[in-house]
């Protein structure tokens, strides 16, 4: 990724992922509220005017509700995303970068059948600099790397710790592999930061880099 | 007359039971999975006039679902529903042996008047498949 449209591409196929993945779950929410609202017509056709069962009326409004908040949560997801990238040069609270990313990540784990967690060693309100879309699309691929080849079960987990004026990442729990890496590598280097030794780990400068600019 | 037999594929529970629910209240015998996998093994056991399929799921995708589905037995009927419904995606289920393919969510009537005509399309092939293995018997047999 050192040249600057292999950059724009990792970038542009970021945004992709994420806008495919959150409208796909939208849409699905879209499609169940479709097929509760049709339950419920037709339990008031074939009621043919009379009184309908007012508990099967009142859990299928449960239904609907637990939908529409999953739908709120989802709106919430992608317009934090489409802020991401607001500003270039921000302060980045790392503990919810690290929580969007695992959010943003999260349906690609469970069509892995795979289970994200996360831990913000020593650094609940650890502050660094930068673009907030690249903090993000460095952890994503990080997650999407530890999931290219984990079997069915795995749970992965991104730890985030405080580490000489800046942080260190790494995820756990599955061996990163393919062409994520690739990705990952390129774009932690152009951040200003390094890979280490073990795989899937990487460390961040307090003041990130935006890769390409 | 019995209502078509439906295997409806989703890992969206709340959406194949939803739909489940509105298409038995309309006389077809409907059977959920939730897999792929889970899928092949109901259709290994019960005959099914039309296999309703969805594409993203956990494990087993769809399309891999569909190809083995119809590796299994080529009288069976897939129509794919999803969301991802491009028409490089058409291609693909149709070139794997889909029916068709429907943007989730479908209209109800759609969807069953396609059921519809995967279960008449199906009845072909059986009867097809009957005469030449009635032909191939007589054949043999020298009559």
């Amino acid at each position: 990724m050192s040249d600057p449209g292999e950059l724009l591409r990792g970038h542009l196929g970021f945004w992709g992922a994420v806008c495919r993945s959150i409208s796909h779950e939208m849409n699905n929410v879209t499609a169940i509220l479709i097929e509760l609202a049709g339950l419920m017509q037709d339990r008031l056709a074939a009621a043919g005017g009379q009184a309908v069962d007012g508990q099967k009326t009142a859990a299928t409004l449960g239904r609907m509700g637990t939908q529409l908040e999953r739908a709120r949560r989802l709106m919430g997801l992608l317009n934090r995303f489409g802020h991401s990238v607001d500003d270039f040069d921000t302060s980045i609270e790392v503990s919810e970068a690290v929580e969007q990313a695992l959010a943003l990540c999260r349906r690609f784990a469970d069509l892995k059948k795979c289970e994200l967690e996360s831990e913000v060693a020593a650094a609940g309100r650890y502050i660094i600099s930068g673009s907030p879309f690249v903090l993000l699309h460095i952890l994503f691929r990080a997650l999407r790397a530890g999931l290219e080849q984990a079997p069915a079960g795995t749970q992965l987990l991104l730890r985030a710790t405080a580490a000489e004026q800046g942080c260190r990442f790494e995820v756990t729990g599955a061996t990163p592999t393919g062409d994520e890496v690739r990705l990952l590598e390129q774009l932690v280097v152009a951040s200003g930061g390094r890979l280490l030794d073990q795989p899937g780990s990487f460390w961040l400068p307090a003041r990130l880099r935006f890769p390409g600019a | 007359m019995e209502g078509e037999r439906v295997l409806l594929v989703d890992d969206e529970r709340e959406f194949a039971e939803t739909l489940a629910e509105r298409l038995k209240s309309r006389g077809l015998r409907v059977d959920v999975a939730f897999d792929g996998q889970s899928a092949l093994e109901r259709a290994s056991h019960k005959t099914y006039d039309a296999v309703v399929l969805d594409l993203a799921m956990p494990g087993l995708d769809g399309l891999e679902t569909l190809r083995r589905l119809r590796a299994n037995n080529d009288e069976v009927q897939v129509i794919v529903l999803t969301g991802q419904a491009t028409v490089d995606k058409a291609l693909e289920v149709i070139k794997a042996g889909a029916l068709d393919l429907l943007q989730k969510p479908a209209p109800l009537q759609e969807l069953i008047t396609k059921i519809e005509e995967a279960s008449s399309r199906r009845a072909l092939l059986v009867e097809k498949h009957m005469e030449e293995k009635l032909k191939d018997i007589m054949g043999k047999k020298g009559w």
